[in-house]
């Protein structure tokens, strides 16, 4: 055994650098001594006679292990032996004679194109490897032809660079070539994957935009571009904030790493997100169009408004009904439309419904279910509330679902109420005006005519005592006759007409008529125009 | 008597190991480190029954101390062979097969040293000679096995 680490050990002397020689000579020095000194004791050669001083060896071999551990690095660096690095190499390798056979292979070559070691040296290198005929191509081949083939198929499919070296004999005369492949599949991947990332950037809407620490503009996506067209602009760095190309200038990154902005460019409004990215010594922008957006947003809150003078006006409140909680909520209009100050109206819908009047409850509930159900396409009532002071207050109502839950179930009811009690009471008092004015208008001795202006005309009312004045059978009859028709005089039609068109009113002329039996009459007529 | 001038040698090459030892520890990645650790606690462990071999003048200690020291120092030669190997970096040679079989002739010797009272094929005919430095050291005669394999293939 001691023969062959002394031979192991002297070939590293005499055929590595001087570094690991140096420390394989020092080690081969350091385990000679003592095994010198044992043979000599075991024939009988000691300086102290019958005791093996090969022991007591070990504190000066000890200062030549020290020098080989702390000086030349022994253990901590050690050779690899050519051979070993073939054998043990992750990349399949093949050594092909000038006569195309296989010479050598190494273990990852053996895995990877299902070589026999014992029976594939020697053989010609195309016959073995006839499967793989992307390699066959490159092996025919003169001289170094790198490359890219793919071994297997589907999810094994693995992707290897091909390099085809020649291996000199001392005579400088081609003694094999050496094939190595590198397996790229992984970097391959990884450049797929890179190529896909960088493709986000380049299709997103969204501008992006890279600057050094000078400011110049390293990267501008084809969003940033188009935008710049947009605003009739051709310099990107309209993007970079102006403060930030100062503190930008050369100069180091700042401690805050993220700001959010917004920019007017022309008419065009710019949300940016700045990010400084010490890493890359660089400020990133991140910039969306937000001019739209903008616009909408003043429109809404101009609707806004619009909406809340509208309440104001109206005398409105809106209010809002929790589906699933039964839970009422009322805005301050709301409360102040009906004398309560903000705050007193309940929540809970049991008790909101004492605040309407008994009658009403069956008016509203079912309308309310019915929408709610989604049998009417509508939530429309007017129905009466109790006001602070005890008094009930007519309330227009109209309302509509705003919110559902993920199930599609109606969660938020929502709408808006108008006080309408004046509307009612003026109504209540024009009926009752209407109501009156017919009672006259029936029962009134004096025949009134309604009809439309100009020298024809047609009637268009009467009352009973025109019928009798001009002898027809029923009101249907008289108002289907033509007015001139009735004038004794036709020309009297039309100068009343125009005279009553043109100073309003005409009072106490006299004028013959003829009834609808033919007899002439003379009657006082007074007449008013109405513009309707 | 103790003979201090060879104890303290003794004891500074045991330390010196034992130190070199522990400090390879540091290298567990490399393959050579096992093989340099156990060595260096070899050579310290006999240094340290050299010292128990001579500091007594019993023979059955002296005896038992030497089954000792066989126990470990049958294993040097393969323990610097193993360096070597890994050194070289022909750590793929090292089957599971050819460790075995070079295992064979140190696990003898451990075996026959351990049973030297039984039999004459290590060594036999132990006594106490006393060296020329004044103190006693065990003399034998060399067996069958230690002269024709032991002593050979080591």
């Amino acid at each position: 055994m001691e023969a062959i680490t002394v031979l192991l050990l002297l070939h590293v002397i005499f055929g590595s650098p001087r570094l690991y020689s140096r420390q394989a000579l020092l080690f081969l020095i350091a385990i000679l001594i003592p095994v010198i000194v044992d043979a000599l004791f075991t024939f009988g050669i000691s300086p102290v006679q019958g005791y093996n001083m090969a022991p007591s060896t070990f504190a000066f071999t000890g200062i030549l292990l020290a020098i080989t551990l702390f000086e030349y690095r022994f253990i901590n660096i050690v050779p690899i032996a050519r051979t070993a690095l073939f054998e043990q190499m992750g990349d399949p390798m093949l050594v092909i004679d000038p006569d195309g056979r296989l010479a050598d292979f190494n273990p990852a070559a053996e895995r990877l194109f299902k070589l026999d070691r014992s029976t594939g040296v020697g053989r010609v290198a195309t016959e073995c490897l006839q499967q793989y005929e992307e390699l066959r191509v490159h092996l025919g081949q003169p001289g170094p032809q790198p490359g890219i083939i793919a071994v297997g198929s589907g999810p094994n499919r693995r992707l290897f660079e091909v390099s085809v070296g020649e291996i000199l004999s001392g005579r400088r005369v081609q003694a094999a070539k050496m094939v190595v492949l590198r397996d790229i599949t992984d970097r391959s991947r990884v450049e797929e994957r890179a190529v896909h990332l960088a493709s986000f950037p380049e299709l997103t809407p969204v501008i992006i935009l890279e600057a050094d620490v000078n400011g110049a503009v390293v990267y501008a996506n084809p969003a940033c571009i188009t935008s710049l067209k947009a605003i009739g602009k051709i310099d990107p760095r309209i993007f970079i904030p102006a403060d930030i190309r100062d503190r930008l200038d050369g100069r180091a990154i700042p401690t805050s790493l993220h700001e959010e902005r917004e920019i007017e460019i022309g008419d065009q409004v710019f949300r940016e997100n700045v990010y400084f990215t010490p890493e890359f010594s660089s400020v990133r922008i991140y910039a969306n169009d937000i001019t739209g957006r903008k616009r909408a947003e003043e429109a809404l809150r101009e609707s806004k408004d619009q909406f809340i003078l509208a309440l104001d006006v109206g005398n409105a409140g809106v209010w809002e009904w929790d589906i699933e909680t039964n839970e009422v909520r009322f805005d301050a209009r709301f409360h102040t439309m009906l004398g309560y100050t903000p705050g007193d109206l309940p929540f809970a819908l049991q008790e909101w419904m004492s605040y309407h009047h008994p009658g009403d409850i069956q008016l509203w509930i079912p309308k309310a279910e019915a929408y709610i159900r989604g049998d009417s396409p509508v939530y429309e009532s007017e129905h009466r509330i109790r006001t602070r002071d005890g008094d009930w207050a007519w309330v227009f109502t109209r309302g509509k679902i705003i919110k559902r839950t993920p199930a599609g179930s109606p969660k938020l009811f929502m709408g808006i109420a108008i006080n309408v009690s004046e509307t009612r009471q003026a109504e209540a008092e024009l009926a009752v005006a209407q109501q009156r004015y017919c009672e006259l208008f029936e029962g009134v001795n004096i025949g009134i005519i309604r009809s439309t202006p100009g020298p024809e005309g047609a009637i268009i009312e009467v009352n009973p005592a025109a019928v009798r004045i001009f002898e027809a059978d029923d009101r249907e009859q008289l108002l289907t006759v033509s007015p001139v028709d009735r004038y004794a005089d036709a020309g009297e039609r039309r100068r009343i007409s125009d005279e009553v068109l043109a100073k309003g009113f005409i009072r106490m002329m006299e004028v013959r008529y003829r009834t609808l039996r033919g007899k002439s009459i003379w009657a006082r007529i007074s007449s008013t125009k109405k513009i309707s | 008597m103790i003979p201090w001038p060879f104890v303290i040698l003794l004891l500074i090459g045991m330390f010196i190991h034992v130190a070199f030892g522990l400090y390879s520890r540091r290298f567990r990645m490399q393959p050579v480190q096992l093989p340099f650790e156990i060595l260096m606690y070899i050579c310290a462990a006999w240094c340290m029954t050299v010292i128990f071999d001579i500091c007594s003048d019993s023979l059955p200690f002296k005896v038992l101390i030497m089954q000792v020291r066989f126990m470990a120092i049958s294993f040097i030669p393969l323990s610097q062979l193993l360096i070597a190997i890994f050194f070289t970096g022909r750590g793929l040679w090292l089957t599971r097969r050819r460790l075995g079989l070079l295992l064979v002739i140190p696990s003898v010797t451990v075996v026959l040293a351990l049973t030297t009272q039984y039999n004459t094929l290590f060594r036999y005919n132990y006594s106490l000679v006393q060296t020329s430095a004044g103190f006693s050291v065990v003399g034998f005669l060399n067996g069958v096995c230690s002269s024709a394999m032991y002593l050979p293939f080591n």
